[in-house]
């Protein structure tokens, strides 16, 4: 079990991470969110050996780990943009942190086969494509069997469709492996997809943990809310059960009175309804439809529907399943 | 810049530092003390001196501002040469590469003849007199310089940062102006300096190929020392002569100032692709023929003259080598195998202290390591009088080296070192750092990180060094010239001796051509050195 | 993982001594029997060169091994010489000249040592008790028969013929600054012109490069570039030595009858080269053997064919290409070596603001 507590880094000089507390229990996949320079790398690195905090502990099994080096501590650290060595085959690559154990040839064969490259033992890694660089990156920290294996954006590279595939697969691995991963990312749906716990990394410090349910269903403030892709975030008056926006009512019998900030679920939109407004865009999403109302004050909502919406004149209502208040903004 | 922890600093400092503090500093300093003292004080007044005269102040102008020409004039030529064969891949490329070096091993004295007769009074062109023939024969002898240095650094960038810049719309000129130049400095600088350092000090061209006009500082000390036996002048221009090298050593270190670049190195196999095109093959063709052409001839010329016997051609000389007996005619393989086992020696030497040396260069910013670096290219810059002669005075106690021939490989090794720093310090430094932290996190201790991750990475730029090295010992000719040394000669020795008597002349060409083959022989081995990963990449 | 990268350097450090090591033994040949005899060094010049079994003889008849040390060139060696006298290098030095031989007085780096073979040398070869006169060879106008022969003019005889434009753009020298036999015959001219008169010397360099003098940088760039006898080159008179035509017959691989070039035996200069015992060394008698060596017919007849010198022994006999084919001029220049020491740089100065213009 990983446990960072208190942890402070300095990037590039400043301080800049702060007051970072995690756990990852034996087994879990512990996911990291955040946008590019919130810190996911420098934290990644930080728990590998490869920066020195300046605060706080790391220990793994209740052992400090302060001051072990990098290669001593047992973890696995699958690179950004995969540090394949070009000077070596997929299979020296992949057997370079097992190099001489008594079975290195049937482990990297093991290995390349359980990432789906069998075969690939003598390939020049310089002439490989995207998706198999990734799966020779995977292979070569799987080989050693770290006690942590830590992933940095490790689909980033690749193309959508591949990504979407490989995420799951990737899931799939890590609990069949009984693997203890942390896995950082950018994208909220491969942190949903692949984590147990996540939590949302903002500015060097810890915005919210929690299960990705958890996350999903009650976003810490409108600022995550905003990061994992919710659109409508409204300031309402609530009294009575019913929230009144600038651009009309709608029912929240959940919701107590006052003034809140919710977010209304882009699913949460239905047409036929209440409320009036007008249908700007429309965006085919493959399996759904976007789209965007402009509300009579000029706000926009997005939704998410079914159904073609047709463009112009529309009326929707708004369920009350799909309405979250966000905590409180502390004052 | 982060580099390998752990490394012993001290270690891979003290050894350079020792080796070249006894071998160098002590020697030069030794010999200029002993020229500018007398009687237990410094005189200056040589100083007033050499500035007096007209003679020589014009030598010093000479001396710097031929060598800028050289220098440019070397990159600008020899710069298609090494993108073909950094890009491409083709017939024979091996064994053409290692012809490219044969002129620079050659000893002066003997392309000399070759450069006369095609660019003399009865050659070609006349060209003599003029400065143009010591600009060409400086392209001439430094041409493998520029190409192995920048070449061998270009075969490992990746050209697909050239291709973005070309889809971005930029023209084929546009993108090497603005994206290949600029990644290429670093080894653009490391080449120049070393032909600036070798044409600053150069001898033998600017005497045989100069004619009265034209001379060096080189030169002026080696007239004021052997000529007219005044020691103090002579002092005094090695003096200057350091000054001018150590100041241009500094900017050049100034200028190169660490911006280190982490670039996308690939291995050279697969940067180097066969020419498609017609624009390629139009292009590779052309270089090699121009190159060879111009490397090509005075050594034909050369070998031509050596199979000319009075009835026409034939093996007479080589014959006269082998079967000769006098104390004239060493036997080739004496002078062969001589010539070798020096040039090995000196190559381990140079390789070991070199590449300890380049780690400091290569991972350390700050003064000690500019400092460092400055001391490492002297020898380069300094008089091979001077330093030929330093070793007399300085090496007699507590060992005396004076004429023990473990002085050759020494004196080789000082100047071949600049070349091992200079070739593996760029790629050293181009080494992508996530490649060691991702060995690491794969359990590998500092030392295998730097053995199975760095260690491969350079070990091209290792064995082009050493290949310079090799080089370098084979033909070395200048602090030798100053030694006393046991009578079995190396190669350019014998030949001089022959070539400084009636009658041996087709003999001297005939080991001259011996010399040609034995060093493309050696750069091609060398080149084609595989050791586990070593030279692979 | 200090110790092993460590012990790579180590290992390669060792490397070396075992190679250089190795190189040393390849000179040094060890007796069969257990007393080490005698060594002693002779420091000499490039252009020593003995038959081999020479030297062994003289280790058979004096238990004395000699080891030789080579410098480029006598300047070379004289400096070498000056700069470690105090911890000299080698027991006797070979090859110094009388262009340098004031210097090398001057500055002691001699023993005195009369051998006593002594009296086979001539009177006019000898200078003093401090070096021992081995050999002279004379520097020369040396001209290619064949330029002559044809329609042209005759063979020049004198030096003063040498402006004449009937030669000119014939002559080639070289620069007395870089070159031995360049500076011998500037001195030639010097004695016979000398500095005072009508006619001096700097007169007579003005004509010559008014007649198209061409100047190399050494004698192998004027031999083997604009030479005509020895290469395409266009010039038929080059300095060089009186005994560079018996070479040019006795290294032809097709049998000659008569050497292609000649000589001219005006304006010749006298060139003595000596040996001494270096000062300071431990093997004065084993030094003095070696000098009488040096002077033994055995050596003295061994010398015009190995390095194209003459001997200093009156009595020595010549090999037949130089009894058939040298010339050896009568009436050579010669000049006291103190005086070429003491204007050396303003003479080579002089000359080369006259030949530069």
């Amino acid at each position: 079990m990983l446990e960072v507590r208190d942890l402070a880094v300095s990037f590039e000089g400043k301080p800049f991470m702060h007051h970072v507390n995690l756990t990852v229990p034996d087994g879990d996949v512990l996911a990291i969110l955040g946008p590019s320079g919130s810190g996911k790398s420098t934290l990644l690195r930080a728990v590998a050996g490869l920066e020195s905090p300046d605060a706080g502990s790391i220990s793994w099994d209740g052992e400090l780990l302060d001051g072990v080096p990098p290669h001593a501590r047992g973890f696995g650290l699958m690179f950004q943009d995969y540090a394949l060595f070009p000077h070596m085959t997929v299979g020296a690559n992949v057997a370079f942190g097992i190099e001489g154990r008594s079975d290195v040839k049937e482990r990297t064969a093991e290995v390349l086969e359980r990432v789906g490259l069998a075969g690939y033992d003598h390939r020049s890694v310089g002439r490989l494509s995207g998706g198999e660089q990734q799966r020779v990156a995977l292979a070569r920290s799987l080989a050693p069997e770290p006690r942590l294996l830590m992933l940095d954006e490790p689909v980033g590279s690749l193309d959508r469709a591949l990504r979407e595939r490989i995420v799951p697969e990737l899931r799939e691995l890590f609990l069949r492996l009984h693997i203890t991963a942390i896995y950082v990312t950018h994208d909220q749906e491969e942190a949903f997809t692949v984590a147990d716990q996540m939590v949302i990394l903002r500015d060097g410090t810890i915005v919210q943990t929690g299960t990705p349910e958890q996350v999903w269903s009650s976003p810490a403030d409108a600022w995550v809310a905003r990061f994992l892709g919710f659109s409508n975030i409204i300031d309402v008056d609530v009294s009575a059960g019913v929230a009144t926006a600038p651009w009309g009512t709608f029912e929240v019998p959940a919701l107590d009175d006052g003034r809140h900030q919710v977010i209304v679920r882009e699913t949460a939109i239905e047409l036929n309804g209440p409320l009036h407004g007008v249908v700007r865009q429309r965006r085919f999403r493959g399996g759904h439809y976007e789209a965007a109302i402009e509300m009579q004050d000029g706000t926009i909502l997005e939704t998410e529907l079914g159904v073609a919406p047709a463009i112009g004149d529309t009326s929707f209502g708004i369920d009350p399943q799909g309405v979250v208040r966000l905590p409180d903004r502390e004052a | 810049m982060k580099r390998p922890r752990r490394i012993s600093d001290v270690f891979l400092v003290g050894i350079p530092l020792l080796f070249l503090a006894y071998f160098f500093a002590y020697p030069l300093g030794a010999i200029l003390l002993k020229s500018l003292v007398t009687n237990g004080r410094v005189d200056l007044t040589p100083f007033g001196d050499v500035f007096n005269r007209g003679t020589l102040r014009g030598a010093i102008w000479f001396t710097a501002w031929q060598a800028t020409a050289s220098m440019l004039l070397t990159l600008a030529m020899a710069l298609p040469a090494a993108y073909v064969f950094a890009r491409y891949r083709f017939r024979g490329k091996s064994l053409m590469k290692a012809a490219i070096t044969v002129p620079f091993v050659l000893p002066t004295v003997v392309v000399g003849t070759a450069f006369l007769a095609l660019l003399g009074p009865t050659g070609v062109v006349d060209l003599s007199g003029t400065v143009w023939l010591i600009l060409i024969a400086h392209v001439f002898f430094n041409f493998a310089v520029v190409v192995r240095t920048v070449g061998g650094f270009w075969g490992n960038l990746d050209p697909r940062l050239e291709e973005a810049a070309r889809m971005l719309g930029a023209s084929r000129w546009k993108a090497f102006r603005t994206i290949t130049l600029p990644l290429l400095r670093p080894a653009l600088a490391a080449a120049g300096s070393i032909v600036f350092l070798f044409t600053f000090t150069s001898f033998g061209v600017i005497l045989i190929l100069g004619g009265l006009r034209f001379s060096t500082i080189e030169v002026e000390i080696y007239r004021q020392t052997i000529t007219y036996l005044q020691l103090p002048i002579a002092a005094a221009l090695a003096v200057i002569q350091l000054v001018g090298v150590t100041s241009i050593l500094v900017a050049y270190s100034t200028f190169q100032r660490r911006r280190t670049i982490e670039l996308p190195l690939r291995p050279s196999e697969e940067v180097a692709r066969s020419p498609r095109s017609t624009s390629d093959r139009l292009l590779v063709s052309g270089t090699l023929i121009i190159s060879g052409i111009f490397l090509g001839t005075p050594l034909a010329l050369l070998i031509v003259r050596s199979l000319r016997t009075g009835t026409g051609f034939g093996l007479a000389a080589y014959r006269s080598l082998a079967t000769q007996t006098s104390a004239l005619f060493v036997p080739p393989i004496d002078a062969i195998r001589n010539s070798l086992l020096i040039a090995t020696a000196a190559t381990v030497l140079a390789v070991t202290i070199g590449m300890m040396a380049a780690v400091i260069v290569a991972y350390r910013t700050g003064l000690f390591s500019r400092a460092f670096d400055v001391l490492l290219m002297l020898p380069l810059g300094t008089s091979a009088v001077t330093i030929g002669f330093g070793f007399l005075v300085a090496l007699g106690k507590p060992v005396d080296l004076r004429t023990s021939p473990i002085l050759l490989p020494i004196a080789h090794a000082l100047v071949a070192i600049p070349f091992v720093v200079r070739t593996a310090v760029p790629v050293m430094r181009s080494v992508r750092q996530d490649l060691r932290d991702a060995a690491a996190m794969l359990g590998a201790t500092p030392a295998r990180v730097w053995r199975r991750i760095d260690l491969p990475m350079i070990s091209r730029a290792g064995l082009i060094g050493a290949g310079f090295a090799f080089a370098v010992s084979l033909g070395e000719f200048g602090a030798t010239s100053f030694l006393a040394r046991p009578a079995t000669p190396t190669l350019p020795i014998a030949i001089f001796r022959l070539l400084g008597r009636p009658g041996t002349f087709p003999q001297a060409l005939a080991l001259a051509t011996i010399l040609m083959v034995l060093t493309a022989a050696s750069m091609f081995a060398i080149e084609r050195f595989r050791f586990g990963e070593v030279g692979e990449f | 993982m200090q110790h092993m990268s460590g012990a790579r350097r180590s290992s390669g450090l060792i490397l070396i001594l075992a190679l250089a090591l190795a190189a040393c033994s390849q000179d040094t040949t060890e007796p069969a029997n257990t007393q080490r005899p005698e060594q002693i060094t002779l420091l000499t010049h490039d252009a020593f060169a003995v038959s081999d079994g020479i030297l062994q003889d003289f280790t058979n008849e004096t238990g004395v091994e000699v080891q030789i040390l080579t410098s480029d060139d006598a300047g070379t060696m004289l400096n070498q010489a000056i700069l470690t006298k105090d911890n000299p290098i080698a027991d006797v030095m070979y090859g110094i000249d009388n262009t340098f031989l004031s210097r090398a007085l001057s500055e002691g780096i001699f023993e005195p040592y009369t051998s006593s073979s002594l009296s086979a040398v001539p009177e006019s070869l000898r200078a003093g008790d401090q070096v021992t006169p081995i050999d002279y060879g004379d520097v020369c106008i040396n001209y290619d028969k064949a330029a002559f022969e044809n329609n042209g003019p005759s063979v020049p005889l004198t030096l003063q013929d040498l402006t004449d434009p009937a030669y000119g753009d014939m002559l080639v020298v070289e620069d007395p600054a870089t070159s031995s036999p360049g500076l011998a015959f500037m001195l030639a001219t010097i004695a016979k012109f000398g500095e005072t008169g009508d006619y001096t010397w700097q007169d007579y360099w003005r004509d010559l490069t008014t007649n198209g003098v061409k100047v190399d940088a050494g004698w192998t760039e004027a031999y083997y570039s604009d030479f005509s006898a020895a290469s395409d080159g266009t010039r038929p008179l080059v300095v060089s030595y009186a005994s560079s035509p018996p070479a040019e017959v006795y290294y032809s691989e097709v049998p000659l009858d008569e050497p292609p070039t000649g000589v001219l035996t005006d304006g010749c200069f006298r060139q003595v080269e000596y040996a001494g015992i270096l000062a300071g060394t431990g093997h004065a008698e084993a030094a003095g053997k070696l000098i009488d060596f040096m002077l033994s017919p055995e050596f003295q007849e061994d010398m015009p064919l190995n390095m194209f010198v003459f001997p200093a022994r009156s009595d020595a006999t010549l090999p037949s290409v130089f009894a058939e084919f040298a010339t050896v001029p009568d009436h050579p220049e010669t000049m006291d070596p103190g005086l070429i020491e003491q204007h050396r740089e303003e003479w080579i100065q002089q000359w080369t603001e006259i030949v530069r213009s």
